[in-house]
């Protein structure tokens, strides 16, 4: 069996996979890293041959592969509105201040460009597997367009708002469609990158981030953290908001987690070829449960032992239909929130890049050796 | 810092039964505790609380429930808790066998416990003077006026900043059968306005003769009650001494350690504090004579804020 990976070199996703294909005695991918096809140094049909598998990767963190997509992103048309974006001049400079979010739509025109490129390429190819296909990579990493296609194919999912463009519009919408509490999130971002956990009595107001503002003379800088930071300040977070509004939002009904152990869970279920696999409760103190904020996770048969199994089959069908959806795609990391009192659940994000899980097994196997197997049942048929 | 514990399934040693407009009929309503409530799903309906109590009210059964549980009652800060109460007291008598009642069982995920508008509650303790079991959860505005409860075993009051009012009103209130009382005193920002001579009246606890579990937790000034109340008589009576949730640092934990009178208890919580750990050892050291103390979760001295479990 064949594999190429187009990702970035030395990254832990691509070495875990590589690590997974050597325990089935396959052969190490090839590796191709996105500046490499962005400024056609290389051809995918170089690497790519009859009966490959090919394994589109997330740029992870390479910076080079960064500054190619917002390059790339710099010269693309923006079809949906006026959002930030970062001339090629500045974007070392602004690559270097850690942790900054600096252009997100950008960067998603730009891995939307590539996708495209990796796909023309791959036309050209000789006959191939794909695992997960550029057209379905695309669609989730919108947010906003892909809850409205999960909604359109009868997925449970959480009620939005339309997206806002100001702290001032979001209040407005939130008073008409009576949603006092909403989760504001980047519609390109990952992880708990630009996430804002927003709730107003009418009176009060409170914000609770993973984002740190820093003002300059007429602008902000919002900066990702670790630190969870409660915002109580109805001035501060409209500047807060505002500046993510730059950068094209998803906002969502914010709904009471169900709790396990006294604290706030949702779920990241990985469906692999149709079949609901590796799952993980990621329990939180606070309404961020993403996983690199240092949360705790239970394993999948304490999320059973927790829910029960009526509940938890119900999920797992759901997660199912949901990537039923994306039927050119092999796997995806959905999250799932389980509502308070356990009788709804909704689908909230579907990850493409979302099958790093560490340490975690399904039927005694990690998410990447049970891609590599389904992927070698399709080789051989 | 929030606090996520969910809804309780069970309350009282009754099994929690979330009431739904359809239940017109209570089954078994003698075992279960009822909640009524606006959910997450109510934000954008023109569903009242009242409304739903009502409804709730005249199910069959109803006069046999021995508990409950008043869920959150709007999602606006001009939703008052009064109109909740009045219409509660109303119908006491549809409710003549009631033990047990939980007023604001609302979680972080549906409103911070520092946004709960509570309210006078006097007529619902005068209304039902039975009552065994009550849980308040919410410190804003919350008044007793003068309790006389010769029933009540277990009282808890969760807040991130209970009034003075409240804990005078406790300190000088009628409790023949009081077992267990637990009030979360919360910060001064949130409105916790207790100050150590206002606990004057909980160094003997001679209004609460069978207390046996005392919980004065979560507050910014539990150096100062650990101090205070390290030496009280109320502790030879006691099983558990439960200081847990502030933020006692070394100054209390010494003051817990010189007294003779903490081993009379036979737990004391400390859960949650920030004691150091060499501080801790000396505390384990008291376990020899038979005292078990929960020192979980406690960060030490140098942790740069000290900040109580549950503010906001």
């Amino acid at each position: 069996m064949h594999t190429v990976i187009i990702g970035s070199l030395d990254d832990v996703r691509v070495n875990l996979f590589q690590e997974a294909l050597s325990e089935q005695n396959y052969p190490a991918a090839d590796v191709i890293s996105y500046p490499d096809i962005i400024k056609e140094k290389i051809h995918l049909k170089q690497f790519v041959r009859e009966g490959s598998i090919v394994r589109i990767e997330s740029s992870g963190k390479s910076l080079e592969a960064n500054h190619a997509l917002l390059c790339l992103g710099a010269n693309q048309a923006d079809e949906i509105g006026n959002y930030a974006r970062i001339s090629q001049d500045s974007l070392a400079e602004l690559l270097e201040d850690k942790g900054r979010i600096i252009a997100p739509r950008q960067w998603y025109l730009g891995l939307r460009a590539f996708l495209r490129l990796v796909q023309e390429q791959l036309a050209e190819c000789s006959p191939h597997h794909l695992m997960n296909h550029p057209d379905d990579i695309i669609l989730m990493f919108d947010k906003c367009l892909c809850h409205d296609y999960l909604q359109s194919h009868q997925v449970s999912v959480p009620r939005t708002l339309p997206t806002s463009h100001s702290f001032d519009e979001l209040e407005a919408q939130m008073k008409k469609y009576r949603m006092h509490r909403v989760f504001l999130k980047l519609a390109h971002g990952s992880s708990a990158s630009g996430v804002l956990a927003y709730q107003t009595n009418g009176l009060q107001h409170r914000a609770i981030a993973a984002i740190e503002m820093l003002h300059e003379e007429n602008h902000v800088k919002l900066y990702n953290t670790r630190r969870i930071k409660t915002y109580n300040n109805s001035a501060e977070i409209a500047n807060l908001v505002d500046a993510l509004c730059q950068h094209r939002v998803h906002v969502e009904q914010w709904i009471p987690k169900a709790s396990m152990e006294n604290k706030a869970f949702d779920l990241r279920v990985l469906v692999i070829d149709g079949k609901a696999a590796h799952t993980i409760a990621r329990l939180s103190n606070h309404p961020m449960t993403n996983l690199h904020l240092l949360n705790e996770r239970r394993h999948r048969d304490k999320v059973i032992e927790h829910l029960g199994k009526n509940i938890f089959d119900e999920i797992m069908a759901t997660c199912e239909h949901a990537m039923n959806c994306f039927p050119k795609s092999l796997y995806a990391g959905l999250d799932v929130v389980v509502a308070s009192g356990q009788k709804q659940h909704y689908i909230i994000e579907m990850n493409a890049f979302g099958d790093l899980l560490k340490d975690t097994f399904y039927k005694g196997k990690t998410p990447y050796s049970l891609e590599i197997q389904r992927m070698a049942q399709y080789e051989h048929a | 810092m929030a606090y996520y514990s969910g809804h309780p399934t069970n309350f009282a040693g009754y099994p929690v039964v979330e009431w739904e407009t359809e239940m017109t009929v209570l089954e078994n309503p003698t075992k279960n505790a009822y909640a009524v409530r606006l959910t997450w799903q109510d934000y954008d309906t023109d569903a009242t609380w009242l409304e739903r109590f009502k409804s709730f009210i005249s199910a069959e059964g109803v006069e046999q429930i021995p508990a409950f549980i008043i869920g959150a009652w709007g999602f606006e800060s001009d939703v008052s808790i009064d109109s909740v109460v009045e219409i509660v007291a109303a119908h006491r008598h549809k409710m003549p066998n009631l033990k047990a009642l939980y007023v604001g069982d609302i979680v972080s995920e549906e409103n911070e416990i520092s946004w709960i508008e509570q309210g006078d509650l006097s007529p619902l303790l005068n209304a039902f003077p039975n009552l065994e079991y009550l849980v308040v959860r919410g410190g804003n505005g919350l008044r007793f006026g003068t309790v006389d409860m010769p029933k009540l075993k277990y009282l808890r009051l969760e807040s991130g900043g209970l009034p003075r009012q409240v804990v005078q009103s406790i300190g000088q209130a009628k409790l023949p059968e009081m077992d267990t009382l637990i009030m979360w005193l919360g910060t001064s920002h949130y409105g916790a306005t207790t100050r150590i001579e206002d606990l004057q009246p909980f160094y003997e606890c001679k209004n609460m003769p069978k207390l046996k579990y005392l919980g004065l937790c979560d507050s910014e000034i539990a150096d100062e009650i650990a101090s205070f109340i390290a030496t009280a008589s109320v502790l030879e009576r006691l099983d558990t001494l439960d200081l847990s949730m502030g933020v006692i640092g070394d100054e209390g934990a010494l003051a817990l350690i010189k007294s003779p009178m903490i081993t009379k208890v036979k737990h004391l919580n400390l859960h949650h504090n920030f004691i150091s750990p060499e501080m801790l050892e000396k505390l384990k050291e008291l376990e020899k004579t038979g005292l078990t103390i929960d020192v979980s979760g406690n960060e030490g001295e140098e942790a740069r804020w000290r900040f109580v479990a549950v503010g906001e």
